[in-house]
């Protein structure tokens, strides 16, 4: 097993390979893992960080937004990169890290023309996003595509992270079903979010996925994590698939642009 | 009945009719701002109160 590794891969890796959880076993599964993070900002930078510290093989950043230094509060993984593409940011900030990990840039938004063409390439995704639009959009294409991912949104001192498994467990669309109306739900611009809240948020992001690659221990799947840590009350919501899904129940089986607009209603 | 919003419980008195979403106003809580999520699905909100697990969630969706 350990002749697989460079002696540089074994001493990156030892905290993780002397755990009987990962093993040499489980950090060859991580070298050989594809995971998405759609948006490279509050959510998306600490995971990218754990992500490629972790050595998973093959990371793909998705971000068409530039930094700017409102974001260095929370995204710190961009210092030094201002007015870059986020995803570019992020690469350089990888390379820096771990040669080991291959990074493919996609510096563009996600929309409903591309989604399921660049998901399709990943074995996991993490929805790292900033609007209920793309939310909706990542949940429908990776139940479509059948592949799992983690959703986790956050504002002020609050955060929620749930794990999907397409078709098997409940996923955001069983849970919210669509938008609420435009305007009717603070931003993080406009409320503000504590940098912890989204460093903690998009940590678990990455812990979930590892989880998900290695088939270890139990993720939060059929089962949402709300944290307040204005108060530290962390609370676990019990969910169920809705045999009612549009996306689950295979009703609808492709992506229609004009759907993912404001509620994204089916 | 009970219901939770986070980790807290709260007891509140309901009348026959009663709709999720007046127990959402009674709570003070912004029927846009959360949903009502029973025995491990969303109920809407517009369908009255019935027997089970009930948890209040709010919707966010910042990142």
């Amino acid at each position: 097993m350990f002749s697989e590794f460079s002696e540089e891969q074994i001493r990156r890796y030892a905290r993780q390979i002397i755990m009987p959880e990962i093993g040499g076993g489980g950090q060859k599964k991580l070298l050989e893992a594809k995971i998405l993070v759609i948006g490279a900002g509050g959510l998306g930078s600490p995971a990218i960080q754990f992500l490629a510290a972790a050595g998973v093989g093959k990371l793909g950043i998705a971000d068409g937004d530039n930094v700017e230094i409102s974001n260095l509060q929370r995204q710190t993984i961009h210092a030094g990169n201002l007015g870059m593409n986020k995803a570019e940011s992020a690469r350089v900030f990888v390379e820096k890290l771990n040669p080991d990990v291959e990074v493919e840039v996609h510096p563009f938004h996600i929309n409903a023309e591309n989604v399921r063409d660049v998901v399709k390439k990943y074995d996991i995704i993490l929805d790292c996003t900033d609007n209920f639009v793309s939310r909706f959009l990542i949940n429908d294409a990776c139940v479509i595509e059948g592949k799992p991912f983690v959703h986790s949104a956050v504002l002020k001192f609050y955060g929620e992270i749930m794990s999907i498994v397409p078709k098997e467990t409940a996923c955001y669309r069983c849970v919210f079903r669509h938008a609420p109306p435009p305007g009717s739900v603070p931003s993080c611009q406009e409320a503000g979010v504590l940098g912890v809240t989204t460093g903690l948020f998009g940590t678990l992001q990455a812990a979930e996925a590892i989880k998900l690659i290695l088939n270890i221990g139990e993720t939060l799947t059929n089962k949402m994590l709300t944290v307040d840590l204005l108060t530290m009350e962390f609370d676990i919501v019990k969910l169920r698939r809705n045999e009612n899904c549009p996306i689950c129940s295979g009703r609808i089986r492709e992506i229609i642009p004009e759907k993912y607009v404001e509620r994204c209603q089916l | 009945m009970e219901v939770s919003i986070g980790s807290k419980k709260r007891t509140v008195d309901v009348r026959d009719g009663e709709t999720y979403e007046d127990l959402l106003l009674s709570l003070n809580l912004n029927p846009e701002e959360y949903i009502v999520i029973v025995d491990g699905k969303p109920v809407p909100l517009e369908s009255e109160i019935k027997e089970g697990e009930t948890k209040i969630l709010k919707v966010v969706s910042g990142g």
